[in-house]
């Protein structure tokens, strides 16, 4: 899983925006070698793929598109943000560490060794204080947060990618979303993750996609705004059919 | 609630039409909860017909250029392809309900049903599912695999091996006659799930899929019973004493809403051949 020293790949950021590196909190992750996974929609670039030694071949998001995340929390510092799949913590991290108030739900913290592994990363990034933790599955926990009164300004979507799961995440999510709100979408290159934009854009809401290896996306809605981006140059990322049309 | 039911068909079907609206103003709705419209989707009526909707208040919508319509497929079928686009047609309603022409109410408590469960905010369609005996599709081996077997086909040409991967052992629900609120996430879903099915070789059946297909992304609905949408030519019912219908495997359950589906398909009985049709209009189920 892990790559020779021969390998090319490079970590890139938009050079637009602010920089954090979390690695010394994710001890055990490596760049990996993305052709040990065998998930069909996994791309193949020139940017390093960061993954889990222990934990097989699932990728976290990249460098850049670990900025996405931070450079839009930094936009909602304070305010109530839910991420859905949180997986190791890298992704969460990178959200806390833009100061937002953040709901977590990942059916893996069940798991207590996971759990206490995410714990533990989060711990060291010094920015776990604002996070809540909830051991299940959207959009069950989401509706269950929701009828409780949580309003979210930032969510994250990054959880199960298989059919019907990402609409229905963007169904619950956009039920409880606050009036002015932004939904991020990681892996848009499988197609039944881009069905969850489709599905807020046909309810009236601003879309965007993220040029980044697994392709990211923004939906916003009210007063919240995405945050630019710009691909790298020198990565020559083909628009999958599923997604061509889209700004 | 301003609750609109629609309808639509050409004029060869109308008498079909017709007799499906008598049995919806046959029996009003709570006045103080529900102010009821019947909407109808012209696919090219003829003059009397269309003064028999008017003398009624029935709300006529015209225009089908706005509407998709399936590849190769005749004109009839707007009244497929119209069925996610009502909030859009009709606007200004808090819900609908939307009535092939061969549904019958047969008691009160049949509109009634649908109407109700649409003050549940959080509901986002009501239908019925097809899984009772009554739908024979299912209780007969031979019949289920041509049915299942065609669906998944379909499914797989339009959404891909991963949906049909993940539905093709379910029972689907049946969308010639459902409710939903103007607010439901359901109608983007099954306009986006429909317009994927538009060019595709025409089947009747790909406007069911998507429905199905899209009542699974968004979940929330409430399964009608089989009494609520009762499919006559699967499984016909029996008249009581009472002159209710009722289930024939269950006497004691009462229809409260007839399907009368196949209508033109030939039957053959000791009496000789006819049509569905006929045998409903013989048996008392329609006018």
């Amino acid at each position: 899983m892990e790559i020779n020293q021969s390998d090319t790949r490079y970590d890139y950021i938009s050079p637009n925006f602010r920089q954090i590196y979390l690695d010394d909190s994710f001890p055990n992750m490596i760049a990996g070698d993305p052709t040990s996974s065998n998930w069909p929609h996994l791309r193949h670039g020139p940017h390093k793929w960061y993954c889990d030694k222990r934990a097989g071949p699932v990728g976290f998001l990249n460098r850049d598109e670990a900025h996405i995340l931070y450079n839009t929390a930094l936009q909602f510092a304070g305010k109530p943000a839910l991420e859905i799949g949180c997986f190791m913590g890298w992704s969460a991290g990178h959200l806390a560490a833009g100061g937002i108030d953040l709901d977590i739900i990942d059916p893996l913290f069940g798991d207590p060794a996971v759990k206490e592994s995410v714990l533990s990363s989060l711990s060291r990034t010094g920015f776990s204080g604002k996070i809540r933790w909830y051991a299940g599955t959207s959009p069950d926990v989401v509706d269950r947060l929701g009828r409780q009164g949580s309003r979210w300004e930032l969510i994250f979507i990054d959880g199960n990618h298989d059919f019907p799961a990402p609409v229905q995440d963007a169904v619950v999510c956009e039920r409880y979303a606050a009036t002015d709100a932004l939904i991020l979408f990681h892996d848009m290159n499988a197609p039944a993750v881009a069905e969850g934009l489709y599905y807020l854009r046909d309810r009236g809401w601003n879309v965007r996609l993220y040029h980044t290896a697994q392709i990211m996306a923004a939906a916003w809605r009210g007063a919240a705004l995405p945050v630019d981006h710009i691909p790298d140059p020198k990565a020559n990322w083909p628009i999958p059919e599923h997604l061509r049309g889209l700004p | 609630m301003r609750l609109c039911c629609v309808l639509a068909c050409d004029a060869a079907f109308f008498y079909q039409a017709a007799a499906s609206i008598e049995t919806i103003r046959r029996f009003p709705l709570d006045p103080e909860r529900f102010e009821l419209d019947i909407a109808f989707i012209d696919i090219g009526l003829r003059a009397e017909q269309i003064a028999w909707l008017t003398e009624r208040g029935i709300r006529l919508h015209t225009n089908l250029g706005e509407l998709p319509r399936f590849n190769d497929a005749p004109e009839y079928t707007y009244a497929l392809t119209c069925r996610p686009y009502l909030p859009r047609l009709l606007p200004d309603y808090d819900a609908y309900i939307w009535i092939d022409c061969d549904i019958r109410f047969l008691l009160p408590a049949g509109l009634q049903y649908y109407a109700q469960q649409l003050l549940d905010s959080a509901v986002s369609i009501i239908a019925a599912q097809e899984t009772e005996p009554s739908y024979r599709m299912n209780a007969d081996a031979r019949t289920a695999q041509a049915y299942h077997s065609q669906r998944v086909r379909r499914i797989a040409k339009v959404y891909g091996t991963e949906v049909v991967q993940y539905c093709q052992y379910y029972t689907p629900f049946n969308s010639g006659l459902f409710a939903a609120r103007a607010d439901s996430p359901i109608w983007t879903r099954y306009r986006r799930n429909l317009q994927k099915a538009l060019h595709v070789p025409f089947n009747g059946m790909l406007q069911q899929d998507a429905l199905n297909v899209s009542m699974l992304e968004v979940g929330g609905w409430v399964r009608a019973p089989s009494v609520m949408n009762w499919l006559c030519s699967q499984c016909l019912p029996i008249k009581a004493e009472d002159a209710t219908w009722r289930d024939p495997h269950e006497p004691g359950r009462r229809v409260f809403v007839a399907h009368l589906t196949d209508s033109t398909a030939a039957v053959t009985s000791p009496q000789g051949r006819s049509t569905f049709y006929e045998t409903y209009r013989s048996l008392g189920l329609t006018g």
